[in-house]
């Protein structure tokens, strides 16, 4: 049998092609690939996706302007196009292609053409999937975030004075990340660990958290207390960042004057130095029991001579950015 | 031989455009009666504001459509400046249209080129399509223009583009000139023909596009664009690169076989490569090769096919790709001798050098590189 060179390299390039569906990031990526790769690879005219999920129904069309099946067929009977279907079922999803051309396939683009809408249902059947999983993360992304703050205000619905406070910290030291630079990803755990960095006061007594005036010592080894028993309560949870470890070391400072561990410098988590500097700063700009805030310029001056002594340097500079930017 | 449509060709090659048209169009109209419609091929040098007035002036109720390149060709010679002009007449019926803002809205400009045609009441016959050839859109304007016009009609045409100075181009209609625009013809009641073929062969040395966007590609085979082009096709120094580029295009295989060219234009900072027009991502692309022979001789294959489908051609529009121009160099002419030699002595012969060539593929219209498309009427 003689081997034709030219139409082995087509058949290459249009079987690289036909693999290279499963590239595809998403159903409407696949989709538009498909069509451009039906159309270009095969001569079509027309080209036309049936899908119906359990969920929706999508349809893409090109080459022709219609909307319905039917409107389709009666377009293809008067423009005596050929008209060739490839139904499919699988994973949820039904529907069919249909693709028409002006003259019948040969049997060697037949062979690739099925090969092309099989493809495309395998592809569709992966996609379908994959966008259910995505949906079901977005569900439980939605639910992990209504329980963190749903955490946060049953730990502040104890003490009124400290409503809004951890938001605002959680706020605030993702804007200090942004400053610093840091990832997405990363910008969420600070988030997350600024909601949840005083779930430990939960365990301490409320006449304690809501008492106006000066806490003695005694009281004050107790609402220390709240940093242990903040990591105790999230040491379990398999969060992909160090929320744990953020609640426990976020009253740690530098120079080894905080608690509870009296951790010094590089033993102290970047996320917890930054949650520290976002909690101190929310708390001198609010009202406490025993006090009345100080003010934004009192927190900058609180910064500034603590700058490399309590507070990491470079989390000062980002969080004054971020103070000026605000002002 | 019975005809129900009668032409008439002429060019100028004075410098002052209003002569120019002046000379071209009384010329051509000498003895024609009941004119209808003209094409306009006109070379980049010229005023077109002053070449579109006056033909407005003189082609008074006439339709006309017309485009700037760098190069008209007439009979068996290619001007690098003139102006040429086909007048046609008889029982036919015409529409044109332009439309603009083909960077910013291909498929908005596609889709009201075709509705405006439509209006016409034509349902049959040949579109030809001159887009502004400097647009990376043109691909998708034509997707929408046979959305809305679909297979009852065939599709032809050039892009227009300059002296490869990719400064600006000229599309006009009696109605209106613009640039980055889509100008139309819609023609129905001659028998019009037309083949195309480029000539280019894969050397077998082939790349996968792996990051492409657009016409600008930044990735073969998970490497820099340029990086790995250069080790394909020999080292280039990154202002020889249209130079280079132009002898080694790429080529998309369809399942019949035939090759899509795809012509690489210049190196971006970053080592993206940059095309003259979109190409697929996820693709084999093969680096296609030529030599002069294999160009003419394609050019003597698309002359005869022409010839062989239709009965008695009278006349013959030419769009070449200005890259086979320069390629050929002065052997340019033995292409045009080789379509005269096939359709024959009577068969008038006029067009432009085109940036990217209109043809249909199995009936779809699909914009080309390097290609010759040869259109003939009668």
């Amino acid at each position: 049998m003689k081997i034709n060179g030219d139409s082995l390299l087509s058949e290459l390039s249009c079987l690289y092609e036909i693999a290279s569906l499963g590239e595809a990031q998403d159903l409407e990526e696949l989709l538009e690939t498909a069509k451009e790769k039906a159309i270009r690879l095969f001569g079509l005219s027309h080209y036309a996706v049936f899908l119906e999920t359990s969920r929706n129904e999508r349809r893409v069309f090109c080459g022709w302007r219609i909307k319905t099946e039917e409107e389709a067929q009666e377009y293809l009977e008067k423009a005596g196009l050929r008209a060739f279907y490839y139904p499919f079922k699988r994973n949820g999803i039904g529907g069919f292609l249909l693709m028409a051309k002006e003259r019948p396939l040969q049997n060697s683009e037949m062979r690739l053409f099925r090969l092309f809408a099989h493809s495309v249902e395998d592809a569709m059947g992966l996609m379908v999937n994959l966008e259910k999983l995505k949906e079901t993360q977005k569900t439980l992304e939605e639910a992990f975030w209504g329980m963190a703050l749903a955490l946060t205000k049953l730990v502040e619905r104890r003490d009124p004075y400290t409503t809004g406070h951890s938001l605002g910290v959680a706020e605030l030291s993702r804007k200090i990340g942004e400053k610093m630079g840091l990832s997405e990803k990363e910008l969420m755990g600070l988030y997350i660990s600024g909601l949840l960095h005083d779930i430990g006061k939960s365990t301490i007594p409320l006449e304690i958290l809501v008492k106006p005036g000066r806490l003695n010592e005694l009281e004050m080894k107790l609402i220390r207390l709240h940093a242990q028993a903040g990591y105790e309560i999230l040491k379990d949870i398999a969060f992909p960042w160090p929320v744990a470890l953020v609640a426990l070391q976020h009253h740690e400072r530098l120079d080894g004057s905080g608690y509870p561990q009296g951790l010094k410098g590089y033993e102290i988590i970047r996320e917890a130095k930054i949650v520290a500097v976002a909690d101190i700063v929310d708390a001198m700009t609010h009202d406490r029991p025993y006090r009345p805030g100080y003010g934004i310029e009192k927190a900058k001056e609180e910064l500034k001579e603590n700058k490399g002594k309590k507070y990491d340097p470079e989390v000062v500079e980002a969080c004054l950015l971020v103070l000026k930017d605000h002002a | 031989m019975n005809r129900n449509f009668v032409f008439k060709t002429s060019i100028s090659f004075s410098s002052d455009p209003r002569e120019a048209v002046e000379n071209c169009i009384s010329e051509a109209y000498e003895g024609l009666k009941d004119v209808r419609f003209a094409f306009l091929f006109t070379t980049d040098s010229y005023d077109h504001r002053v070449i579109w007035e006056t033909a407005r002036v003189l082609l008074r109720g006439v339709r006309f459509v017309g485009l700037c390149s760098g190069g008209v060709i007439f009979k068996d010679e290619v001007y690098r400046k003139a102006i040429g002009v086909c007048l046609i007449g008889g029982e036919i019926e015409v529409c044109t249209s332009i439309q603009g803002d083909l960077s910013r809205d291909p498929k908005k400009v596609g889709t009201s080129l075709g509705e405006e045609l439509l209006e016409s009441g034509i349902r049959e016959g040949t579109v030809f399509v001159f887009p502004d050839g400097f647009s990376s859109k043109v691909s998708e304007a034509l997707k929408a223009l046979y959305e809305v016009m679909g297979p009852y009609f065939d599709y032809v045409g050039g892009c227009a583009g300059d002296n490869l100075r990719f400064f600006k181009t000229y599309q006009f209609t009696e109605k209106e000139l613009r640039s980055d625009a889509i100008a139309a013809v819609l023609i129905k009641g001659i028998r019009i023909t037309s083949a195309f073929g480029h000539g280019w062969r894969p050397t077998g040395h082939y790349f996968v596009i792996t990051e492409a966007k657009g016409k600008t590609v930044y990735k073969l085979d998970e490497r820099e664009a340029f990086s790995a082009y250069c080790e394909a096709v020999g080292p280039i120094p990154p202002e020889r690169f249209a130079e280079i580029g132009l002898r080694y295009p790429f080529g998309f295989s369809s399942s019949s076989g035939y090759f899509l060219i795809r012509d690489p234009l210049k190196v971006n900072p970053g080592g993206s490569i940059e095309f003259v027009t979109e190409v697929p991502v996820h693709a084999l692309g093969y680096i296609m090769e030529t030599t002069k022979e294999e160009m003419i001789g394609t050019a003597r294959k698309v002359a005869k096919e022409v010839k062989g489908r239709s009965e008695t051609p009278s006349l013959a529009l030419i769009f070449d790709c200005i890259s086979r121009c320069i390629l050929l160099g002065k052997e340019f002419q033995r292409e045009l001798l080789a379509l005269k030699e096939e359709l024959g002595e009577g068969v008038g012969m006029i067009g432009i050098l085109t940036f990217g060539e209109i043809g249909c593929l199995e009936g779809v219209p699909f914009l080309h590189n390097k290609t010759l498309l040869l259109v003939t009427l009668g």
